[in-house]
């Protein structure tokens, strides 16, 4: 009974493993890299929106250091991508992002157009 | 005039309480992706956990016992065993996710990163939980807590389209940008973070902390019937907030320092110290409720000496185990994993975990040699049957969802 218990846990547990790799390939590259574009261009938007409204405060500086990983997370999964032209302005979008949060980190005064150039440039490389 | 202020204190705590990270997060999300089309989730949400919040608290008043004493004895240690695995982990989970949003709060205010804060802020929900009184710990909480309502006052503020939020609310529809599953795994989210089995266990568990008889029934309704939905309120000025300001902007909210910005945008430095003072005072109320709860749980089960209203030498492995879980939570939280993923996480287990927690309250509820001329009624009987199945239902539907739509991605 025992073993029979853990045989069907077992088999369980490989076809929620199966189903999550199935469900998680199954986008097609450029729906990936949509999504990657996506989540950065939201990280990249609320560093923005930090800027404006809680400029110089701890708020901005975690909002900034959150943008950060995420950016950084996508940067990591577009690598993953396809190589190709598509994912090279992905990847520059990406960096650029990344030097514009910098820019916001260090109370940069160009920081919020250097932001706003690193959302389009995500919003164009997203497709 | 005292029992009136004894309800209007048990009323405020119930609506400061009602807020944890799993709800504030949980509806930020929500609010920022899909606008006000998950409200109705709210309200489902808030009347279950109105009816079985209610059921608890009445078990224990009329029995003398919480309801992990009569679960095991009910129904035997087999299924009480199965009840207590799921319940203590999940409870873990919120436990965990709780601290790990005390350390988040306090990185926003102080610019400090919040792996410092999590040993700190397990301490302090050690000590407190050894030394303050059960009600000291409820009612200052739960009365700080009301911060939260910046919020509701934040959504005022920001001058929103209100036809456009009525229209969002009432007729609700899955926007183009999101996948069907993905708004279905939302609403089952919703749905278990409103009805997080520890409020339950806690309700029942404090009922008992606070010798409650028959004739408080009365006022603990009152707590749960007017408190709860206020609660639920704020949950949708949480949702009403990021609906405002994040969804135009397409900022989907994965941290804590987007849930707080559109209270920032509307009230500035001020909104957001009432804020901070909400926040803290949530998930700090919630962290010692699931560590109390966890202790609660393990104890009734075992059948050890239990409660607040013991002295810690009377009552040491109670404090055992909620030392124990408050260590294991911070080991958690020490690999670095992101407080907001484990608080989406257990907001879902939690809907996994919902009929274990609520399908013996109710056979309980009914049974005349515990609860006498007590049992439930037939309208309480009907409404609770509408949301086992519910219930069953997202609990069966939850981790497909999980699995199709990647977490919700």
């Amino acid at each position: 009974m025992g073993t029979r218990r853990i045989r069907i846990s077992g088999a369980l547990a490989a076809g929620l493993v199966v189903i999550t790799a199935v469900v998680t390939g199954c986008a097609s590259p450029a729906e990936q890299r949509t999504q990657v574009a996506e989540d950065a261009y939201a990280a990249v938007a609320s560093a923005a929106l930090a800027l404006e409204v809680a400029p110089g405060t701890p708020v901005l500086a975690t909002a900034v250091d959150d943008a950060m990983r995420e950016v950084m997370d996508a940067e990591t999964r577009a690598v993953e991508l396809p190589a190709g032209p598509q994912r090279d302005t992905l990847l520059t979008a990406l960096r650029r992002a990344q030097d514009a949060l910098l820019l916001a980190r260090d109370h940069g005064a160009d920081a919020a157009a250097a932001l706003r150039g690193a959302r389009d440039a995500l919003e164009e490389a997203g497709g | 005039m005292k029992r009136l202020f004894a309800v209007a204190l048990g009323v405020l705590t119930a609506i400061g309480g009602f807020v944890d990270i799993g709800d504030l997060v949980t509806n930020a999300v929500v609010g920022s992706r899909f606008g006000m089309s998950l409200a109705w989730v709210v309200v489902v949400g808030v009347v279950g956990i109105c009816l079985y919040a209610n059921m608890a608290g009445r078990v224990a008043a009329v029995s003398g016992r919480a309801t992990f004493e009569i679960i095991r004895e009910r129904l035997g240690p087999r299924a009480g065993l199965a009840n207590l695995g799921a319940s203590f982990l999940i409870n873990l989970m919120t436990m965990t996710a709780e601290i790990g949003g005390i350390a988040l709060a306090l990185q926003l205010v102080t610019g400090i990163g919040p792996m410092l804060w999590v040993p700190l802020a397990a301490f302090a929900v050690w000590i407190v939980v050894w030394r303050a009184k059960f009600s000291q710990l409820e009612n200052s909480a739960g009365l700080l807590g009301l911060s939260l309502i910046v919020f509701a006052v934040a959504v005022v503020l920001l001058g929103p389209d209100w036809a456009e939020l009525g229209r969002q609310a009432l007729l609700p529809a899955v926007p183009a940008t999101e996948h069907p599953a993905t708004y279905w795994f939302y609403a089952v989210a919703l749905f278990g973070a409103a009805m997080t089995p520890y409020e339950v266990f806690f309700f029942s568990s404090g009922a008992v902390e606070e010798g409650w008889t028959r004739r408080d029934l009365g006022q603990a309704r009152v707590n749960v019937l007017v408190g709860f939905p206020l609660g639920g309120l704020l949950s949708l000025a949480i949702a009403a907030s990021a609906a405002i300001v994040l969804l135009p902007q397409a900022i989907s909210v994965t941290s804590l320092s987007q849930v707080v910005l559109p209270v920032v945008q509307a009230g500035g430095v001020v909104a957001f110290c009432f804020l901070v003072v909400g926040m803290l005072a949530a998930f700090f109320g919630a962290a010692l409720e699931t560590t109390l709860s966890s202790g609660y749980t393990i104890a009734q089960y075992f059948g050890w000496s239990w409660g607040k209203f013991r002295r810690p030498a009377k009552a040491a492995r109670f404090h055992l185990v909620m030392l124990v879980g408050l260590v294991i939570a911070v080991g958690i939280l020490a690999t670095g994993v992101d407080p907001i993923a484990v608080t989406e996480y257990s907001v879902v287990f939690s809907a996994v975990a919902l009929p274990l927690t609520y399908i013996p309250i109710l056979i309980i509820a009914n049974d005349p040699d515990y609860m006498g001329d007590a049992v439930n009624g037939r309208v309480v009987n009907a409404l609770a049957l509408v949301y086992l199945v519910i219930i069953v239902v997202a609990s069966l539907a939850a981790i497909p969802l999980m699995i199709i739509t990647g977490a919700g991605a």
